[in-house]
């Protein structure tokens, strides 16, 4: 998995809105959100959940929400399943 | 797509209603006078013609107390609560949309060009007492969502930069909008 290069990403203070140039599609992405994507961006899919393991093992509510916000996102166009 | 909608007279059907221009379904200007709406619906064909274009913004431009701000609660001039903000001293650009310049200023041809000190956007809080702030990208995002057409990366990135420190905010009760605005929010 790894994130979408048609997608222009603009951060913005720990959040961030997406914008597929494909589809024209814009998206709002909440804190948890934008970290995700980004952490996928910059590390790409495994290390990204390495990343999110460790910085946020005790976080158990995010870490639950991980695979629905995969899927979300896979949905969405944010990220590609290849 | 556009439409302007004009009810003959009548004799015994009571009041008519105001000459509306209409986009789609949804009413956009009304007034008494015909030539004035159907100004708007040609202001409202270039705004669409233009947007593929230029950064045209479905947001009016509005003052109160000196200050000026983008009204993006809805468009609709006739609106009860725009209505009630303007009893309550806000006062509102003819114009129904605005161009984002280049220079991070918006622009309109009634309100010349402006940075905006506030912006109004909807409010889903329950209740009357709460003033709602928006920032970020989440701002940013609302923003965007009043653009006719879509914007290109470039233009995505300098509004979220322009919106930084512009305050957004919305409120269930115009009273309460009115007096955080005058509270200096």
């Amino acid at each position: 998995m790894r994130a979408n290069p048609q997608v222009h990403v603009e951060w913005i203070e720990g959040e961030a809105v997406a914008l597929d140039s494909k589809t024209s599609q814009l998206h709002y992405l909440n804190g948890p959100a934008a970290l995700v994507l980004a952490l996928v961006t910059e590390y790409g899919y495994d290390q990204a959940l390495e990343e999110l393991g460790r910085s946020h093992a005790d976080a158990q509510g995010m870490n639950e929400d991980l695979p629905a916000l995969f899927t979300d996102m896979l949905e969405r166009g944010l990220l590609l399943d290849e | 797509m556009f439409s302007l909608v004009i009810e003959a007279h009548q004799p015994g059907r009571g009041r008519r209603r105001l000459p509306t221009f209409y986009f789609g379904n949804s009413p956009i200007f009304a007034s008494r006078d015909a030539d004035l709406v159907a100004s708007h619906l040609g202001a409202g064909v270039r705004a669409v013609a233009t947007a593929p274009h230029e950064p045209i913004y479905a947001l009016t431009a509005c003052t109160i107390d000196g200050r000026t701000g983008l009204y993006g609660r809805e468009m609709f001039n006739r609106a009860p609560y725009r209505r009630r903000l303007e009893r309550l001293g806000m006062r509102f650009a003819d114009d129904s949309y605005v161009r984002f310049r280049r220079d991070g200023r918006f622009a309109s041809g009634s309100s010349g060009s402006f940075s905006p000190d506030f912006i109004v956007l909807a409010s889903s809080s329950e209740g009357h007492e709460h003033v709602v702030d928006a920032s970020g990208a989440s701002l940013a995002f609302s923003v965007v969502a009043a653009r006719l057409g879509r914007p290109d990366a470039r233009e995505l990135g300098h509004l979220s930069t322009v919106l930084e420190g512009v305050t957004a905010l919305g409120a269930p009760s115009p009273t309460v909008l009115i007096d955080a605005l005058r509270a200096g929010r």
